[in-house]
């Protein structure tokens, strides 16, 4: 066998991958040529080295101290953890016509005289006043059993047409799931950067200096003196897999960019069970610092945490971010 | 019956103990746990290169896998799904810190120059003039890995620390075979050169 087609195969032939006639070509190889079997057995000497010596235990505690963090966790079982899953699973666009079509009932529901539970809701309130003189009535009269029991039905009518589930068309009226919430609600920064929002994408200087810290916050190389500051740190745990659209809404919302840890840009994706964990910046300019802390409060219901390990370091006309992404389903 | 006493002897599967976690057996996470903690482990300490930042990243992998035990939905298998969000955390996590090094020019650990010549390991007693000593052999595989693009490490580590087939790890890197075997054949050309040069050749292990 060629030098050339053996060397290419002592990978395989050292995993015992090659079929009996190939692997007896590459021994033959090797056997000839001093060259391959020194590289071979360098290659052998290596692999032998990270099989013996590579495998380690986990400190002493591991386990005890993930199962104390396990403790910490909301459970996983049970009913509300199967509806959290479960509306995780229901697609947004379902999601959002369910939610129209709650704006239509309720709009429907509020124009009087159309709607049944209108009437009967008019009719009620008329009982109540009725029953109201009345009950003022038997205060001042003895009760007269036949008389008093028409009153007592309406009573029992306005209570169940005023019960808080009552109010609603159907049960999907009751409070809305984080997802729907999330899709329908406007991004916050939206608003205040229509006004005034850069042309361009905004570039942090991060990116262009090259600056970073590493530690928890007020540590590292950020300081009033160099007036730089490490970036604010957030931890979004969510169900839906379409997090970093809704980053990348805010951060193009606020004038910035959503970028990794390379500065470079940070491209939506939605994520799975396997790629469920990002770390995501977004550098903006510092007025605008509010509104992506709001926005990453409300929309995504962000968490602010240290900042982890290193981080770029921001210059004092810009505001950072960096956002622990959690997709849980 | 042979191979039912055989199951029984090995415990329950991986899916067997999904299946319990999602009927509200929360035991079965703590078994599941305690299978993968030192693989998890291993990986992030081989990946990352320090035992304590590597701890944090193998739990946070462990906590990832109780948050989402409960949905987990069988598309693949679960050794699968915990090797691929490990690599995915070592990396983002690793990427932080080579940025800071970097940026800061300052070498890697443990880095050396690459023409530096081989190290003359220290004897060890009498009889065991070549062997090396495990703390040697420790800091070999630390620096060695160190120096390895990252995708070549994880392929090193999946394969020959982790010891797992190339179909496994066509899973996780969601690879072609083909392009596993090559890229390993390249992955391990680059360790077996970066090795040599750290050590002697009459040094064993």
């Amino acid at each position: 066998m060629d030098p050339f087609f053996a060397r290419n195969r002592l990978s395989a032939y050292l995993d015992g991958a090659l079929d009996d006639a190939e692997a007896a070509e590459v021994a033959a190889a090797i056997e000839a040529d001093p060259a391959l079997r020194t590289e071979y057995e360098e290659l052998e000497r290596a692999v032998s080295l990270l099989r013996t010596h590579g495998p380690v235990q986990a400190p002493e505690g591991f386990h005890a101290r993930l199962m104390a963090r396990v403790d910490q966790e909301p459970s996983q079982q049970g009913p509300v953890a199967w509806l959290r899953r479960s509306f995780a699973q229901v697609p947004v666009e379902a999601l959002a016509l369910a939610a129209a079509a709650l704006v239509v009932v309720v709009v429907i529901q509020g124009r009087p005289g159309e709607d049944p539970a209108s009437a009967l809701t008019k009719d009620d309130a008329r009982s109540v006043e009725q029953e109201t003189a009345a009950a003022q009535l038997a205060a001042e009269q003895p009760p007269s059993g036949a008389a008093a029991e028409p009153g007592e039905a309406d009573l029992d009518r306005i209570s169940q047409a005023t019960r808080p589930e009552a109010r609603y068309a159907s049960p999907a009226e009751g409070p809305p799931p984080d997802v729907s919430k999330m899709k329908s609600a406007p991004p916050a920064p939206q608003q205040a950067t229509q006004k005034g929002a850069p042309a361009e994408p905004y570039v942090p200087e991060w990116e262009t200096q090259g600056l970073t810290a590493e530690g928890s916050a007020g540590e590292g190389e950020a300081s009033e003196d160099n007036g730089l500051s490490r970036p604010r740190g957030y931890r979004v745990s969510l169900s839906h897999p379409k997090a970093l659209y809704d980053l990348q809404s805010i951060a193009q919302a606020a004038g910035g960019r959503l970028t990794d840890g390379q500065g470079k840009q940070l491209v939506p994706r939605a994520l799975t069970y396997e790629d469920n964990y990002v770390l995501a910046f977004i550098a903006v300019p510092a007025s605008q610092s509010a509104a992506v802390e709001t926005a990453l409060r409300k929309q995504l219901r962000a968490v602010e945490v240290p900042p982890p390990g290193a981080t770029p370091l921001y210059g004092a006309n810009q505001a950072g971010f960096v956002v622990e992404v959690h997709y849980m389903p | 019956m042979l191979l039912a006493l055989l199951g029984m002897a090995r415990g329950p599967t991986d899916e067997e103990l999904v299946r319990r976690f999602k009927a509200g057996d929360r035991s079965a996470y703590d078994e599941l746990a305690s299978r993968y903690e030192d693989r998890v482990f291993t990986l992030c300490l081989r990946w990352i290169g320090h035992r304590q930042v590597a701890e944090e990243v193998a739990q946070d992998v462990l906590i990832a896998l109780y948050r989402s035990l409960a949905g987990f939905r069988g598309e693949s298998k679960v050794s699968t799904w915990i090797y691929r969000v490990a690599v995915n955390h070592c990396k983002n996590r690793r990427l932080y810190r080579q940025r800071r090094k970097h940026d800061r020019h300052e070498p890697l650990e443990g880095r050396e120059r690459d023409d530096a010549p081989p190290r003359q390991l220290e004897a060890q007693g009498p009889g065991t003039d070549v062997r090396i000593h495990r703390s040697e052999a420790e800091r070999v595989i630390h620096e060695a890995l160190e120096k390895l693009d990252d995708n070549f490490r994880t392929i090193i580590v999946l394969r020959d620390i982790e010891s797992l087939s190339y179909e496994e790890i066509s899973n996780i890197l969601d690879l072609p075979r083909g392009t596993v075997k090559s890229r390993l054949h390249r992955a391990r050309s680059e360790l077996a050169r970066v090795v040599a040069r750290t050590i002697g050749p009459d040094d064993v292990f």
